[in-house]
C-alpha cells in the first residue's frame, strides 16, 4: 500500500538528520561563548578603557580563560568610567580581575568624592559563589586606604541586584599627599561544580578630588606644651573659641595628624567633640549630638590629650561638618586663639573656615524666563558674584512665594551652580495653571538672598 | 528504498526548514538563559536597558545634577526620546555646556512641538546653545524669530545685547 511506503522512513535518513541537528546545536551553543571570549582576551592585551578615564589598564592576574573583562559596547558602552566583568562557565575556583589609574600630586588633606553605579546579576544555578566589589586608594608605598567595599551576597536563584553610590565622601581627609593609585577590585568565586552565568558591572565611576584650602598658620609659639609624664606631653587648654553658622546636628571636630601622615600616632586621630557641652576629651573619644542654636557660638574650653614626646603633630586639621540640609561647614571664624604645644604647630582648617563671619546673602539671579505654552521651559542666569553657591527654584501658584521655604510653594529644582552659568529647566511636574516661578540664591553659609525683582530673579506664567 | 511519493526537493526542502526551526529553537532558548546579554535581536532587552538609562537621565535631571543627566541622555537615540524627554536632553547639555549636544536635542525637540510658546522657547534654548559656540549670527537669527513667535522680555533683551556687542551696533 502506498500510504504505509510513504510513513516508512529510512533509517540511515533519520540518523542523518539527528546528528545534523546535533552538530548545530552544538555550534550554536559554543559560537557566542567563543566570540565573547576572543573579545575579552583582546581588550585585556590591549588594556584600553576608553573615556575619562584614561589609563585603566588591567593589572594581570585577572583572565583565567573562564571569566573575563569586556567594554560592553551595547548597553552601556564605549563610555567613560565604564568597566564590566564577566564570567561564563565559571567558576570553579575563583576569578579576580583589578583595573586601576594612576593619580599623581593628591595633596595632603584633599576631600575625596566617589560616585558609580553597580550591578551584580547572577544565574539562577550560581546558588554558593559570591561577587565582591571593592575600591581603594593604594600609596606608592603600598599603603591602602579604602573608598567603597561591597561584600554582599547574590540574590539567591539568580537575579540582579544593582544599585547608585553617588558623591559620597569616600574618605574624609587624606592625610598624606602624594601620589596613588586608584584601583578596582572584582572578585568572583564560587564552589567546584556550580556552573552557570555572573556578571559585575561598574558604571560611571568618578572620583573627585577637592584641594584642600590655604592653612591658617600660626606663628611659633603660639602653640605650647608641658610635659605631663614621663615620656609623654599633655596638651592641655588647646584653647579656641569659634563662631559658626551652623545649625542643628553640627558637628565640629578637630583632628591632629603627625607630620609624617601616618594614622598610627593617635589611632583614631579624629576627635569630634559636640558642642554644648564641652568638656575634657581624651585621644580617640568621639562625642555626636546636637547643637541647639542657629548662629551658635561655640567654644573649646580644653582638651587633654596623651601625646609621645618625639612625635608631637605638627599639623593639627580642623574639621567642620553639618548634616545635609543643616548649615554649611564653611563659615567657622576663629576669634580666639590659644594652645599649647611643645613646638610651633600649624593649623590647617581643611574645609574652608574663613576669616570673618559671612552673614550678607549673594546677589539675585537675573534674567529668569518662565516660557512655554504646554511645559513651562525656565532659564535664567545664576549671579556672577563668587560669594554664589547654588540656586533654589519654586513654583507657587497665582501668587509670589514669600520666600525659598514657603510652604505653599512648590519646589522645582535646587543645585549647585558655578557663578554665573546659565541654567535652563523644564518643570515637568507643572500642570495647567497659572504659576509665579522664582528663583532664590544662597552662599556656602546658608544665606538666602530673599529680594524679588519681577523680571530679574523672578516671573508669571500661564498654561493653558 | 526512497518514497517516490514525495519528491526529492521536497524532502529536502523538508529538511532545511526542519533544520533552520530548531536552529532557531537553539538559539533563542540558549539567549533566554543567558542574563544579561543584551543583543540587538534582543529587542525587550533594549527596551530594559533603554528605559533604565532614560530613568538615571530623568534623576540625575531632577536633582539638577545636569552633567550626569547629559552624559545619560547623550546614549539615548533620538528617536527614542518623547518631546519633552528631548527638551530635558537639551536643557541637561546646555546647562552641563556640551553646546552642540544640546543643539541636537533641542532641535530635535523643536521639530516636534507644535505650540508657538513652546517653539520659542526652544528657540531661545537654540540662541543660547549657539552663543555658547561663539555662533552670534545664528543666535540672532534664533531670537528673532523666536521673538516673532512670543516677545518675551528675556528674548528681546538678550537679542538686544547682541545687537549692541556686534561690530557697528544695530541697536
Amino acid at each position: 500500500m502506498i500510504t504505509v511506503a510513504v510513513q516508512k522512513q529510512p533509517s540511515g535518513l533519520w540518523a542523518l538528520r539527528l546528528l545534523l541537528i546535533s552538530v548545530t546545536a552544538l555550534v550554536c551553543l559554543l559560537l557566542p561563548t567563543a566570540a565573547g571570549q576572543a573579545k575579552g582576551a583582546n581588550l585585556i592585551r590591549n588594556g584600553d578603557f576608553a573615556g575619562d578615564l584614561s589609563g585603566w589598564r588591567v593589572a594581570g592576574g585577572g583572565n583565567s580563560g573562564e571569566g573575563f573583562i569586556i567594554h560592553d559596547d551595547r548597553a552601556y558602552g564605549l563610555h567613560p568610567g565604564s568597566l564590566r566583568v564577566e564570567t561564563r562557565r565559571q567558576p570553579r575556583s575563583r576569578f579576580k580581575a583589578r583595573v586601576e589609574q594612576e593619580i599623581a600630586d593628591l595633596p595632603s588633606g584633599a576631600k575625596l568624592r566617589l560616585s558609580f553605579w553597580w550591578r551584580k546579576l547572577v544565574g539562577p544555578q550560581l546558588k554558593q559563589s559570591r561577587a565582591s566589589i571593592s575600591m581603594y586608594l593604594e600609596s606608592s608605598e603600598g599603603v591602602k586606604l579604602p573608598l567603597w567595599e561591597d561584600k554582599s551576597l547574590p540574590p539567591l536563584a539568580g537575579g540582579a541586584v544593582s544599585g547608585r553610590q553617588n558623591n559620597f565622601e569616600a574618605a574624609p581627609i587624606l592625610e598624606k599627599g602624594g601620589n596613588y593609585r586608584f584601583v578596582v577590585s572584582v572578585d568572583l568565586r564560587g564552589p567546584a561544580g556550580e556552573l552557570g552565568n555572573a556578571l559585575v558591572q561598574l558604571d560611571d565611576i568618578v572620583l573627585e578630588t577637592a584641594k584642600p584650602e590655604q592653612p591658617i598658620l600660626f606663628a611659633p609659639g603660639d602653640l605650647e606644651g608641658r610635659e605631663a609624664a614621663p615620656g609623654t606631653v599633655d596638651v592641655e587648654a588647646l584653647s579656641f573659641t569659634a563662631k559658626s553658622t551652623l545649625g542643628k546636628d553640627a558637628l565640629f571636630g578637630l583632628t591632629l595628624v603627625e607630620p609624617t601622615g601616618s594614622p598610627s600616632l593617635f589611632g583614631a586621630a579624629k576627635l569630634f567633640m559636640d558642642m554644648p557641652p564641652l568638656g575634657e576629651l581624651n585621644s580617640g573619644d568621639r562625642l555626636l549630638g546636637r547643637s541647639t542654636n542657629k548662629h551658635g557660638f561655640f567654644q573649646f574650653t580644653s582638651l587633654s590629650l596623651p601625646l609621645e614626646r618625639d612625635k608631637v603633630p605638627l599639623l593639627a586639621v580642623v574639621d567642620v561638618r553639618a548634616k545635609a540640609g543643616h548649615g554649611q561647614g564653611q563659615a567657622l571664624t576663629f576669634v580666639d586663639y590659644k594652645g599649647y604645644f611643645d613646638q610651633t604647630g600649624t593649623v590647617s582648617p581643611v574645609f574652608g573656615p574663613r576669616v570673618g563671619i559671612d552673614a550678607a546673602p549673594p546677589p539675585p539671579a537675573t534674567g529668569l524666563a518662565a516660557a512655554g505654552g504646554g511645559r513651562p521651559i525656565l532659564s535664567w542666569t545664576n549671579p556672577a558674584d563668587q560669594d554664589f553657591y547654588k540656586y533654589r527654584l519654586v513654583r507657587k501658584a497665582s501668587e509670589q512665594a514669600a520666600g525659598p521655604f514657603d510652604k505653599q510653594a512648590r519646589l522645582v529644582v535646587e543645585a549647585p551652580a558655578t557663578p554665573g552659568s546659565f541654567v535652563s529647566f523644564i518643570d515637568m511636574r507643572a500642570g495647567r495653571g497659572r504659576y509665579v516661578y522664582t528663583v532664590y540664591t544662597a552662599d556656602r553659609a546658608g544665606n538666602w538672598q530673599e529680594g524679588v525683582i519681577v523680571g530679574g530673579n523672578s516671573d508669571l506664567l500661564q498654561i493653558d | 528504498m526512497f518514497n517516490r511519493a514525495r519528491p526529492r526537493w521536497r524532502r529536502i526542502g523538508q529538511g532545511i526548514l526542519a533544520f533552520l526551526v530548531l536552529l532557531a529553537i537553539v538559539w533563542f532558548a540558549y539567549l533566554s538563559f543567558i542574563p544579561g546579554r543584551y543583543l540587538s535581536f534582543w529587542p525587550d532587552q533594549e527596551r530594559e536597558v533603554h528605559l533604565e538609562q532614560l530613568e538615571r537621565a530623568q534623576s540625575a535631571y531632577a536633582k539638577g545634577d545636569f552633567p550626569a543627566a547629559a552624559r545619560f541622555f547623550g546614549r539615548l537615540k533620538k528617536a527614542d526620546l518623547t518631546k519633552d524627554q528631548l527638551t530635558m536632553a537639551g536643557t541637561a547639555a546646555l546647562n552641563a555646556e556640551k553646546y552642540a549636544q544640546a543643539t541636537k536635542f533641542l532641535k530635535a525637540a523643536y521639530k516636534d512641538v507644535d505650540d508657538r510658546k513652546d517653539k520659542a522657547a526652544l528657540l531661545y534654548l537654540l540662541a543660547r546653545a549657539a552663543l555658547g559656540q561663539k555662533d552670534t549670527a545664528a543666535a540672532s537669527s534664533f531670537l528673532k524669530y523666536a521673538i516673532e513667535l512670543d516677545a518675551k522680555e528675556a528674548y528681546r533683551r538678550l537679542l538686544g545685547a547682541l545687537e549692541h556687542a556686534a561690530p557697528g551696533g544695530q541697536s
